[in-house]
């Protein structure tokens, strides 16, 4: 059982999306997963997912009123998700004591955590045993996963990455190096900007499935191949697959 | 024959001749007077026969009259008839009244033809006495031992010695032998050994110890006897005897039993020096054992007449009781005799331990034992270091313990020979007041803590704890008992939930009374109670049917927040209800359906946690039903073209709970007055769920849309009346005649955003020739590779990360001088 916390620093840098495509990745490689919302005030993995009705959440673990196997939602293409609740009166739970209810799962445990450097994120840092800071090549999203990495090395977490997400290998976005420099973290994953996130997303599925040739795909399942110690090559012809499975 | 006859003539004349000679002298005569017996002994039957013949001229005859009169030498008489039979009179009589010794006279009268006479004839009347003279209510005769006993024998009142031989001594039945008499003046003392043979084991089986009979009998040389009884008067007791009147005897189980044992000793010769060893002999008998025990050592004390035996009493023996046969052998010559007494022989379980609280404090307590088949109590106190101990045989207790004030009964506890916990040291009884570190039930002021436990088996506990009222702010008859669950003794701690029992309180004694089927801790508290505050409803009125969300506070009679308080929402009139827990802080936000009927319901708040004491509160909601107007069927946009008419149908709904009754104005805006005309513009009244439909007829000519005219137009169609309005939006998008929008025709979307329809889609490859064909073939290659060696590298680079291949971006010198800034800030 390995817990790894997603943090940010800054919102909208697509946390959610890695998540959710980094435990189908896993998938692929045969190992499971469960994806854990830990972002109670703005929890999105249920939408992204189009998870309809959640009655069992992370709220209803955490009060102990349902044990954590029972509150793992199932979804169709493969995934295990314990989602959180959307009702702002369940805002509130604690979360000091989570890693008592994560080291009952097997697995891996992928805790989408909610941005900032609030009290939660430092519970999600605190039951993570490593922990993927997620960034964007731009200097604000940086500057806030610097200030995540920080904490996190506060708190003692010694097995941290950096995954630069939605790169488009422009000259008007920093590159790895920079990067690397400024967080002094080694990058471990840049994931490249890819249309097909979006139309995954709305499609309620990882793109990872929607898309197994993707950029982004190849760039999940290489992440996945580290993160399990596996050898991963890409599929020939990625172009002429990636044509010839060519849909909206 | 001659002679023959002058014979009887000669008698005849002879007899004649005396028949003359009597008829001139008649005479009557009292002949053989006899007295049998001639001696009378007045001790035994003083009965006499007299006997005498009448004779009248020397005939026997009846007579007229016959008697006798027998006279005293004091001249005491008395007269009996005589009867007459076959021609003597006799009569046998008792010599009554005469207590005279001496010689009598019998004087027989006869009476005939006027005649009398009188013939005497003497006889003596003698007396012989016999009394034993007691000593004492009663002698005692010990076995073997020659007792002495007087007696006053008498002969004609005169005081005679006999010979040994000539009494008889009985004692009991059994007869005893004389060995002397010894005459002294006024008694006589006879020498009596009750076992002549010395077989003192045969005599204590013929005569066993106890109160006997007397009875001496004297023969005197006449024949006669006399004889004399003593009731209860010989206390036969054995040769030796034992006193273990006060000797009990009680050995731990398990445990070596060498206990001493002082006896009294009584011997009829000798001392009880001469006892040793040898001579004592002990052994166990009951509970199916028969065994003997060493006897270690004898000391006999001669001035006590005691003696003190120490013994070995095995060890094995299972608890119950046995009797200690304690032999004494004395020796008689060549006989002996052994005496043989039972003493009570426990062998009993400890209750043992010493009484601590939790501090380590000695609690001061007494405990009784009482055996509920047999009654027997026991009892013991704690001493100074807190010990206590007590023995008791198995069976079936009730057990009170009492700590200062408070009092515990356990019922049926059970001490068996089987517990092996009775035989290990440690404590079985413990009891604390006052420690209760942590673990404290919530929602509890404690009055009082206390802590029993109890190592052995029992039915139930009776528990009489004192309080101190002064602690009791509130009713004591709202005090509350709350039982441990799982308590930790030494930590003072409740390692569990505290569960309310049933408790009586007594208000006059400070105390309650309750029962228990197991030990623990126990706290005579009184509940907190929770109060209701900061009560607030989001809206005081609200439509039928709507949410009404109550917000507030949980607080407790001390002043704190109460978590996890169970808040229960109910309109009780409607049977609605609703709940929701606090959180932290106490907070609590709870929803609750309003009625479907329109008023002023009461709205019923309620508070409740275990433990606690419930609070409530009752508030009012105004529900009113609901005042609503729609306007529906109105599509996203509506295109029409210059100068060609269009109609579009709404509909005018009461969507509410009420009727309208107002009146509703249809106005349109955002589109000129001139461009549609409406089929109504007011409607007087509707209905509930009753909707009218409105048609709305639009036209724009090239001459109303000049050239400023634009292509898209908000429209708002609006329906007010005075309390109630609703408006409904749509885009007219104007298309000239020649100018046709691509948009499809809406076909009454019901406001949702049709997509684009796919359907069809494709792309349009331009079909190649032989000429582009090595060309296409190149392109594509060039694309794989490409994409190849860019997936290549970024594997690269995520293998290593850190490294700087070749061909890596360099760093900017201005990016990250803004970088280091940054990171210098954070």
């Amino acid at each position: 059982m390995s817990i790894i916390g997603v943090v940010s620093g800054k919102g909208g840098v697509g946390k959610t999306t890695f998540s959710i495509n980094l435990a189908a990745a896993l998938k692929e490689f045969g190992q499971e997963s469960v994806i854990v919302d830990v972002d109670l005030n703005n929890p999105n993995i249920a939408l992204h997912l189009g998870i309809p009705n959640m009655h069992l959440t992370l709220q209803e673990v955490l009060s102990e009123e349902v044990k954590v196997h029972h509150s793992i939602f199932h979804h169709p293409v493969g995934l295990k998700v314990i989602p959180s609740s959307l009702s702002m009166s369940n805002a509130t739970a604690d979360l000091s004591n989570l890693r008592k209810y994560l080291t009952q799962l097997e697995g891996i445990v992928i805790l989408d955590s909610p941005p900032g450097l609030n009290e939660n994120v430092i519970s999600v840092l605190d039951a993570s045993d490593s922990v993927i800071v997620v960034t964007n090549p731009e200097i604000s999203a940086v500057t806030d996963a610097l200030k995540v990495i920080k904490l996190a090395k506060d708190l003692r977490k010694d097995n941290i990455g950096v995954v630069i997400n939605r790169v488009r290998n422009d000259v008007y976005e920093l590159n790895s190096d920079e990067i690397e420099l400024m967080c002094e973290t080694p990058i471990v994953s840049r994931i490249s900007e890819d249309s097909n996130i979006r139309k995954a997303s709305f499609e309620n599925v990882p793109v990872v499935l929607r898309n197994p040739y993707s950029l982004s795909t190849v760039d999940f399942m290489y992440l996945a191949a580290r993160l399990l110690r596996k050898e991963y090559e890409p599929p020939n012809f990625l172009a002429l697959r990636r044509l010839l499975s060519f849909r909206g | 024959m001659k002679c023959k006859r002058s014979t009887s003539n000669f008698f005849l004349v002879l007899a004649l001749l005396s028949l003359i000679g009597n008829a001139s002298s008649q005479t009557l005569e009292v002949t053989d007077v006899n007295v049998n017996p001639s001696v009378v002994w007045l001790n035994e039957n003083p009965r006499i026969t007299v006997s005498a013949k009448c004779r009248y001229n020397n005939s026997v005859i009846q007579a007229d009259d016959a008697l006798v009169e027998i006279k005293s030498p004091a001249g005491l008489t008395t007269t009996e008839n005589l009867a007459y039979s076959g021609g003597t009179y006799s009569n046998a009589f008792l010599l009554y009244g005469f207590s005279e010794i001496g010689t009598y006279t019998a004087s027989v009268t006869c009476d005939y033809n006027s005649l009398t006479d009188t013939k005497k004839k003497t006889f003596t009347v003698r007396e012989m006495e016999l009394s034993i003279i007691k000593e004492g209510s009663e002698i005692k005769a010990y076995m073997g031992e020659v007792i002495e006993v007087r007696i006053d024998f008498r002969v004609d009142g005169k005081q005679v010695s006999l010979a040994r031989d000539d009494y008889k001594i009985v004692v009991g039945d059994v007869e005893a032998e004389p060995i002397s008499v010894i005459g002294t003046t006024g008694y006589q003392t006879i020498s009596v050994d009750l076992c002549p043979e010395d077989d003192i084991e045969d005599c204590m089986d013929d005569l066993p110890e106890g109160l006997y009979d007397l009875e001496i009998t004297a023969y005197y040389s006449t024949g006669q006897s006399v004889a004399d009884k003593v009731k209860n008067y010989v206390r036969v007791k054995p040769p030796i005897k034992l006193d273990f009147s006060k000797v009990r005897v009680e050995c731990v189980v398990g445990q070596l039993c060498s206990p001493s044992i002082t006896f009294g000793v009584t011997m009829t010769s000798g001392d009880v020096s001469e006892l040793s060893e040898d001579d004592v002999s002990v052994r166990i008998l009951g509970n199916r054992v028969f065994e003997s025990v060493y006897v270690e050592d004898l000391q006999c004390d001669k001035q006590a007449g005691s003696c003190t035996v120490k013994l070995n009493i095995p060890s094995n023996l299972q608890p119950g009781s046995y009797d200690l046969f304690l032999s004494v052998e004395k020796k008689f010559g060549d006989n002996s005799y052994t005496i043989e007494e039972p003493i009570d022989l426990k062998v009993v379980l400890q209750f043992s331990g010493y009484m601590k609280d939790a501090a380590g404090e000695v609690v001061s307590s007494v405990i009784t034992l009482t055996n509920s088949g047999t009654g027997q109590v026991v009892s013991g106190s704690t001493d100074y270091s807190g010990r206590y101990s007590l023995d008791v045989l198995p069976g079936v207790y009730v057990m009170e313990a009492r700590f200062g004030g408070a009092i515990i009964r356990f019922n049926n506890v059970s001490f068996s020979s089987d517990d092996f916990l009775l035989g290990i040291s440690g404590n079985l009884l413990r009891y604390d007041e006052g420690h209760l570190h942590s673990g404290s039930p919530s929602g509890v002021r404690i009055v009082k803590v206390l802590a029993v436990e109890l190592a052995l088996p029992f039915y139930s506990a009776w528990f009489f704890v004192p309080y101190n009222s002064a602690l009791v702010s509130g009713d004591e008859n709202n005090l509350r008992v709350y039982k441990c669950a799982n308590w930790n003794f030494e930590k003072g701690f409740c390692n569990g939930e505290w569960k309310q029992i049933a408790a009586e309180v007594h208000p006059i004694r400070n105390a309650v009374e309750f029962y228990a089927d197991s030990t623990s801790a126990f706290i005579v508290g009184e509940q907190r109670a929770l109060y209701l505050q900061s009560i607030e409803l989001q809206t005081q009125r609200v439509f039928i049917g709507e949410n009404i969300v109550v917000d507030g506070k949980v607080w407790d009679s001390d002043g704190n927040p109460v978590e996890g308080a169970q808040i229960r929402l109910s309109f009780p009139e409607f049977g609605i209800t609703s709940s929701a827990t606090s959180t932290t802080g106490g907070f609590f936000r709870a929803t609750i359906t309003a009625p479907y009927t329109s008023g002023y319901p009461s709205l019923l708040i309620e508070a409740s946690k275990e433990t606690y004491i419930s609070s409530n509160v009752t508030t009012t909601v105004g529900v009113d039903m609901k005042k609503e107007v729609s306007v529906f069927g109105v599509p996203e946009s509506v295109e029409i073209k210059l100068g060609e008419p269009k109609s579009l149908r709404f509909k005018i709904f009461n969507s509410g709970q009420i009727n309208l009754t107002d009146t509703i104005l249809l106005r349109v805006n955002g589109i000129p007055q001139g461009w549609y005309r409406l089929s109504d513009v007011k409607i007087d009244s509707l209905e509930v769920s009753e909707q009218k439909e409105i048609e709305m007829t639009m036209e724009v000519t090239p001459e109303l849309c000049g050239a400023d005219c634009g292509q898209f137009y908000l429209t708002k169609i609006e329906a007010t009346s005075e309390e109630v309005s609703d408006v409904a939006s749509f885009t007219l998008v104007i298309a000239s005649s020649k100018n046709q929008t691509t948009s499809a025709p809406d076909k009454d979307s019901g406001g949702l955003i049709k997509l684009p329809d796919i359907t069809g889609f494709s792309i349009s490859v331009p079909k190649l020739s032989n000429s582009y064909l090595p060309l296409s073939f190149i392109v594509i290659l060039l694309i794989l590779i490409v994409n190849k060696k860019k997936s290549f590298d970024i594997q690269l680079r995520k293998r290593r990360p850190g490294r700087k291949e070749k061909g890596a971006p360099k760093l900017r010198d201005s990016v990250m001088a803004s970088l280091n800034k940054i990171k210098k800030q954070i």
